[in-house]
């Protein structure tokens, strides 16, 4: 339940049982491979297959362009499981190349019939206003004596325009072929003498000119033929459509083949990192500890001639990070990952902020009836849906987090945000909830509420100062740990002390005398003891002083956790503002209120189950990373990628 | 109007609820806009360009919440609503300050770090838990001008 202890090995062996032993390492999956940096200098081993990046890219295309006909799953089925043997199986007796080369071809088919249809719907859309045009449309636009101009210009000034055409000369010739969204559609015949007078004209009317297509006929013989491709092209579409439909039934083997691939790259990128001679290798890499015993014996059931050792890293090479907890704290290693992972030195901080993240959780809810709905929602997720291992995490997690939020909810008595009067009679005695501690809306239960967060917020800063003191101990820094982890935890805990002592809470006014001597002992101690890595006495002085400031930081955390209290409230609060409308429907509308009232219930509960859940879940893990982490822990660790086989389509069992 | 109780009431209702969902209006839209352009480039990462926008959503739900507060607490949800004394009034309408404004400025913030979170989603989809709470940073002090308000509310009499 910790950070693994990493060890940077060699594996050398002979060239010939190479390719078994990758395979053996990727299948295990415990080893993170790194360049081997060696001063001899060995030629790389080259890879086997070096097309494969292609190949996947085409797959890639291959099951996106085929997607939408692929056979669906249900939802809860996941992706396809495949065993090993089969998946690779696939990728020998299944001709995916074909199937690619067939979608390919298919896309551009598609691709090339959809612009000419657009083409031809453009094309028809400019014809339709041109129907009664009076000519041909391969009529000659310009003679030795004459020019055709085709255009359009607002329907207000055509008349005016038209006689002023007419003033220039008998020659011109004006024909209106359609007037349309106060436009005035027209051809006109200009005697070339006079084209640039009349030009001159037309522009002052702002004139339009149209190109129209070329084409031996009318426009309504045109309007025809376009209808007739336009047919045509539709049912090369339909028949494109089966083809795909036909296609689609291999997205699946293309898939496992796509991941076999995938596969291979990764033993491409792999061997790249290797080196050689001409009848042995060498491997570096990452592996736990607590792994190497196994991966040796293993091994040796492969080759005789393998050896794996110990060896050192490189100056300001890092290991790799891999966290390993038992089963309960397991879930909420998403959480810590979250955050990022701890640097080798450092401790895993998962076990330590399961119990503290889970309670905030609970009571940033406190909704027996949400608890309820949570846990059952995960629990049946968690059960009927074939889930990828990595994700089962953060469900698991909620699955916990709702039978607190349960308890929680009981404490505080929350039942879906009814009073007392509006909830069923088994759950409540004497005109208030059984078993309820606290009751959060009225007299003190929002003081007492608000003081519980600060108190279990004291509880989680101090735990966070323990564990670094803890650790320093363990790292064998005695003095460290004493004076900037104990010390801290000691002197907020007097202060404390004689704060609650002097006003007589909690703690008898008899101790106060003790408890200030106590605090006042403990500022000194820091002013003593915090500068005494600075050289000078100045220097020590300055930073001890100046160290009693940490306690506004620590004042600050504190205050933090009040945000648990105030999503603890707004979650009932909300709940009960939805009963409210609820109750509201069934009173104002006659007769049908009831189904409007189930709706807002339905409606209105979900969405504060999914609002408040997500709040309660992101500000539950900002009070570990920034109050609680700050503590004991920089992070920065780089997560261990051990050479496996990734799966994006599939999975593997 | 100020001479009623009822309508200081209201007002204080309004600030609360106006206040928030201004703040949430303009952050959600900044985040909204920040995801459109993540969505075009990567469709696929809808669901989580979804969850970002929908953070700066929650300060307008903060001051729905104050401005319900105060309507149960003066009886004007479905019962019967009780006479408000003028000094009363103006103590429930300075309670719903603090998170009126607070929503206000924090919720156009968020939107804008959220949306910051959203290129960085879009560079590296694993990126979206930093993310959020990168944005939920912001929201911090809405939760505490909130606190205070709910604090505020209960501690008021009513007569």
């Amino acid at each position: 339940m910790a950070v693994l202890k990493m060890q940077k090995v060699q594996i050398l062996g002979m060239r010939k049982d190479l390719k078994g032993i990758l395979k053996l390492i990727q299948e295990k999956a415990v080893m993170q491979v790194e360049d081997v940096q060696s001063e001899v200098e060995l030629e790389a081993i080259s890879e086997e297959n070096h097309n494969t990046d292609f190949q996947i890219a085409e797959l890639d295309f291959a099951i996106k362009f085929l997607s939408d006909h692929a056979p669906t799953r249900k939802i809860w089925e996941g992706r396809p499981s495949h065993t090993i043997d089969a998946a690779l199986k696939k990728l020998k007796c299944f001709d995916h190349q074909t199937i690619i080369n067939a979608c390919k071809k298919l896309e551009e088919d598609i691709v090339a019939d959809q612009n000419a249809q657009n083409t031809l719907v453009e094309e028809a859309a400019l014809l339709t206003s041109w129907k009664k045009l009076p000519f041909d449309l391969n009529i000659p636009r310009e003679t030795d004596y004459i020019h055709i101009l085709i255009g359009l210009v607002s329907a207000g000034d055509y008349e005016e325009m038209k006689k002023e055409i007419c003033n220039i000369g008998d020659l011109n010739e004006m024909h209106k072929v359609n007037e349309d969204g106060g436009k005035v559609y027209f051809t006109i015949v200009i005697a070339k003498s006079q084209l640039d007078k009349t030009k001159a004209v037309l522009n002052t009317y702002k004139f339009q000119t149209i190109e129209l297509p070329y084409f031996e006929g009318t426009v309504k013989d045109r309007l025809k033929d376009i209808k007739e491709k336009l047919e045509k092209i539709e049912e090369k579409l339909e028949k494109h459509q089966k083809e795909k439909i036909d296609l689609a039934k291999h997205s699946d083997d293309l898939k496992v083949v796509h991941d076999v691939l995938s596969w291979q790259d990764e033993e491409n990128e792999t061997r790249a990192k290797l080196k050689g001679g001409s009848y042995s290798f060498v491997i570096e890499g990452w592996i736990a500890k607590v792994e190497i015993e196994d991966l040796k014996t293993s091994l040796h059931k492969i080759s005789e001639n393998v050896a794996i050792e110990n060896i050192k890293a490189k100056k300001g090479e890092e290991a790799p990070i891999k966290l390993r907890n038992k089963k309960v704290a397991w879930p909420f290693e998403s959480v810590t990952t979250l955050y990022g992972f701890p640097t080798a030195s450092e401790v895993d901080p998962t076990p330590f902020l399961a119990s503290f993240f889970i309670v905030f959780f609970a009571l940033c809810l406190t909704d027996s009836g949400y608890g309820l709905l949570l846990f059952g929602s995960m629990f049946l997720f968690l059960k009927f849906f074939k889930l990828p291992e990595e994700s089962k995490g953060l469900v698991k997690l909620l699955m916990w987090g709702g039978i607190l939020t349960m308890i929680a909810g009981i404490f505080f008595g929350g039942y879906f945000g009814m009073t007392p009067e509006q909830a069923p009679g088994f759950l409540v005695s004497d005109g208030a909830f059984k078993f309820q501690l606290v009751n959060a809306t009225s007299g003190n239960g929002p003081l007492t509420f608000l003081v519980l967060a600060m108190v279990i917020g004291i509880a989680h800063v101090l735990f966070g100062k323990l564990i670094d003191g803890w650790w320093k101990m363990k790292q064998g820094d005695y003095l460290d740990a004493v004076l900037d982890s104990f010390l801290w935890v000691a002197y907020i805990l007097a202060l404390l002390g004689f704060g609650l002592s002097s006003v007589d809470m909690v703690i008898p006014a008899s101790l106060s005398t003790i408890f200030m001597w106590l605090a006042l002992g403990g500022t000194a101690a820091m002013i003593l003891t915090q500068g005494r890595k600075q050289e000078t006495l100045a220097g020590k002085a300055i930073i001890g002083v100046l160290s009693l400031y940490g306690l506004v930081g620590y004042f600050g955390d504190v205050l933090s956790y009040s945000r648990i209290m105030a999503l603890g409230l707004g979650t009932g609060i909300i709940a009960f503002a939805v009963n409210t409308i609820a109750g509201l429907a069934i009173d104002l509308i006659p007769y049908v209120g009831f189904l409007f009232a189930g709706l807002v219930l339905l409606v209105g509960h979900l969405m504060n189950l999914l609002l408040s859940a997500l709040g309660a879940f992101i500000h539950s893990a900002r009070l570990q990373f920034v109050e609680f982490f700050g503590k004991f822990m920089e992070g920065g660790g780089l997560p261990f990628k051990p050479f496996k086989r990734h799966c994006k389509y599939i999975t593997l069992n | 109007m100020f001479e009623s109780g009822l309508a200081i009431t209201v007002a204080g209702v309004f600030i609360a609820v106006v206040l928030g969902g201004i703040g949430s209006a303009v952050g959600v839209s900044t985040a909204g806009q920040a995801g459109a352009g993540v969505i075009s480039e990567k469709p696929e990462l809808f669901g989580k360009v979804l969850v970002l926008q929908a953070l700066p959503g929650t300060q307008g739900i903060y001051g729905f919440l104050a401005g319900l507060l105060v309507l149960i607490q003066v009886g004007l949800l479905g019962g019967e609503a009780a006479t408000v004394s003028v000094s009363t009034a103006w103590q429930l309408f300075f309670a719903c300050m603090p998170v009126g404004f607070t929503c206000l400025v924090s919720g156009i913030q968020q939107g804008k770090a959220t949306a910051a979170g959203l290129q960085a989603v879009a560079k590296d989809p694993s990126n979206v838990g930093k993310a959020i709470i990168m944005s939920a940073m912001v929201e911090t002090y809405a939760v505490l001008g909130l606190l205070i308000t709910i604090l505020l509310l209960f501690g008021i009499e009513i007569a």
